[in-house]
């Protein structure tokens, strides 16, 4: 844990191992993940585990502002903060032995989950565009119910520009999970003294859960190409999906379920089902139910840190607060959220993961 | 519009129905159980009811059992339109990009 | 009516926000930046070592205040910049005329040092300044406004 702590940069203000000059930066944006294993930071097949290849394709680094070129720079490789973490787990639970077997997941293997995105980059990315579609509103004259839905029709210069534009802080976000996955790699091998491979530490799958993307629905019947926006939601596309990686085509993709880091982490497939119902998605995680100053409250006079040790798991955090604020009560029970879409039928649950160390921006 | 507005498709889905306010071009769906819908907030039912009056929107608006509010769209919501007629927004996809 | 506290921080589940006064707009915008600096970092055992010269703009009093955090929150995140000092050199229009323009500026001097992990407490990780329940408003003669952040 400690290793993992030191190699993997976490936290407010933290700057990342890795300083990116301007022809660098334009070179990720465009190749996502593909990136960083053509700087020698994780093989082939991981890219292959990756939605989308790890690369979206339409990505245009001339339309990011200077402020996200800013931002981006030292944060390329770090974790983050708030609910973002990086964990040790162990397979507590399989649902269907089948298709854990497929994904090489067995009772009692111990896993890493990776759970970031694309850091300030993606915040700029946002933020610029924001402005961009509040002018836009006003151009096209679109009625909205609150001005926070700010939007340009699919076809405007403007929504083009902002699919190019966060099509880049994509790529930004799977290249920092994919040198983030190398550095974990690095620190199990340093601890262990055995390489990756004869740990057996192949990636299952890496998924986004914040993303609009242009997709092939049938909907009544008729085939339509749509822009699905999941936010704070996960792609849970169906057995035969030709997205899908050969090795998981017959079992549907992989879905993964951060948890909070008291309880549990998930992993399900994605449906037919989620296909007609839902535009091949699921949920994403557990969403709050306390504000952060109630938690801080409630764990008050508590140390969080040894209640979670008990349990017998460590965790190591940045921020003074983040525990209070992140402690499994002021979450939803995970349990209960991937029970639901398990019985809507919109994926289905593999695995269950528990936590044994947590990494905490 | 309000909570005892919604109507319970099944065990796992509540509607949002078109007529919930002014402007829904599609139903919502909310995916949560008996238990789940006791923590639902109103202002999370409100955004997905306003997601549903968008242009091109197809199908439905939909929301996952984790949903929780967010920058106009909910955080856990999935909205799909038509690329002819529909459009696109920043704030269905967040601040956190992929 | 006295001034009440410069800032307070508001409970919102899931985000973070702040409440700032000021019996003028110049003041609301400094007791603003430091209430956002304040959820970020603690600045109190910071130095003065640098000086940095911001200048924004707004179609709206609203607007110019989501740019100006925005852009203190940008300098924090991408060079780590915190301000410990600020001072408003100018911003038009002036109290007087806030509600019927349509295009504000400001230019402000904050003056603070580099975040370092090691030395200074890091608090939230702040994405932006939003729109959200935005309010800007005057009530006898105290400038209210209320700020809700993306974490």
């Amino acid at each position: 844990m400690e290793v993992l702590y030191s190699d993997v940069p976490s936290g407010v203000g933290s700057k990342g191992r890795i300083r990116l000059g301007s022809d660098d930066e334009r070179k990720l944006l465009l190749k996502g993940a593909r990136w960083a294993v053509e700087h020698g930071m994780g093989e082939e097949s991981d890219l292959e585990k990756t939605e989308s290849g790890g690369m979206i394709d339409g990505a245009d680094p001339s339309l990011i502002s200077t402020k996200a070129y800013e931002r981006g720079r030292s944060q390329q490789g770090t974790l983050g903060s708030g609910n973002h973490f990086l964990e040790i787990q162990y397979v507590d639970e399989i649902y269907d032995e089948k298709a854990a077997n497929s994904l090489g997941l067995f009772p009692d293997q111990v896993t890493v989950m990776i759970h970031t995105g694309s850091r300030g980059f993606g915040h700029q990315v946002c933020t610029d565009f924001l402005e961009v579609m509040e002018r836009a509103v006003g151009k096209y004259g679109i009625s909205l119910p609150d001005r926070e839905l700010a939007c340009a029709p699919f076809s405007s210069p403007e929504a083009g520009d902002y699919l190019a534009a966060m099509r880049a802080a994509a790529n930004y976000a799977w290249a920092n999970r994919q040198c983030i996955t190398h550095w974990t790699r690095e620190a199990f091998m340093k601890v262990l003294g055995r390489s990756p491979q004869s740990l057996g530490m192949g990636l299952v799958y890496d998924v986004a859960h914040n993303i609009a993307k242009v997709e092939d629905h049938v909907v009544n019947g008729k085939k339509m190409k749509l822009v699905v926006h999941r936010k704070g939601a996960t792609r849970a596309f169906p057995p035969g999906h030709p997205e899908l990686p050969a090795a998981y085509r017959h079992i549907g993709q992989p879905v993964l379920i951060p948890g909070d880091m008291g309880r549990a982490s998930f992993v399900l497939l994605g449906t037919e089902k989620a296909m007609e119902e839902t535009f091949g998605s699921t949920c994403h995680g557990a969403g709050r139910v306390m504000s952060r100053h109630q938690a801080i409250r409630k764990a008050k006079g508590r140390a969080i840190w040894r209640e979670l040790a008990d349990r017998g798991i460590i965790v190591r955090s940045a921020g003074r607060e983040t525990l209070a604020e992140e402690m499994s009560e002021a979450y939803k029970d995970i349990s209960e959220v991937v029970d639901v879409v398990h019985r809507a039928g919109i994926s289905k649950k593999v695995a269950r993961l528990r936590p044994l160390g947590v990494v905490k921006g | 519009m309000g909570i005892e507005r919604l109507r319970r498709i099944d065990e796992t889905r509540l509607e949002v129905p078109i007529d919930y306010r002014e402007g829904m071009r599609v139903h919502g769906i909310i995916y949560a159980d008996s238990v789940l819908e006791k923590g639902l907030e109103v202002q999370c039912v409100n955004q997905v009811a306003n997601v549903a009056t968008l242009p091109g929107i197809v199908r439905a608006s939909s929301a996952m059992p984790d949903i929780h509010m967010g920058y106009g769209f909910p955080i856990g919501g999935v909205a799909a339109f038509d690329v002819r007629d529909g459009i696109i927004s920043p704030g269905g996809v967040g601040y956190d990009i992929n | 009516m006295p001034t009440p506290d410069r800032y307070e921080t508001l409970d919102i589940p899931g985000d973070a926000g702040i409440r700032a006064f000021g019996s003028t707009l110049k003041e609301l915008f400094v007791n603003a930046a430091t209430g956002t600096y304040s959820l970020m970092t603690d600045v109190r055992p910071m130095a003065e070592r640098e000086t940095a010269l911001v200048s924004v703009e707004g179609h709206s009093i609203e607007g110019l205040l989501v740019a100006w955090l925005n852009e203190l929150v940008f300098r924090f995140d991408a060079y780590g910049f915190a301000g410990k000092s600020i001072s408003i050199v100018s911003l038009s229009p002036g109290d007087r005329d806030a509600a019927e323009a349509e295009a504000f500026s400001l230019s402000a001097t904050v003056a603070g040092e580099t975040f370092d992990p090691r030395r200074h407490e890091g608090r939230l990780l702040i994405k932006a300044a939003t729109y959200h329940n935005l309010k800007v408003e005057n009530r006898d003669g105290v400038w209210t406004a209320e700020i809700i952040f993306d974490i």
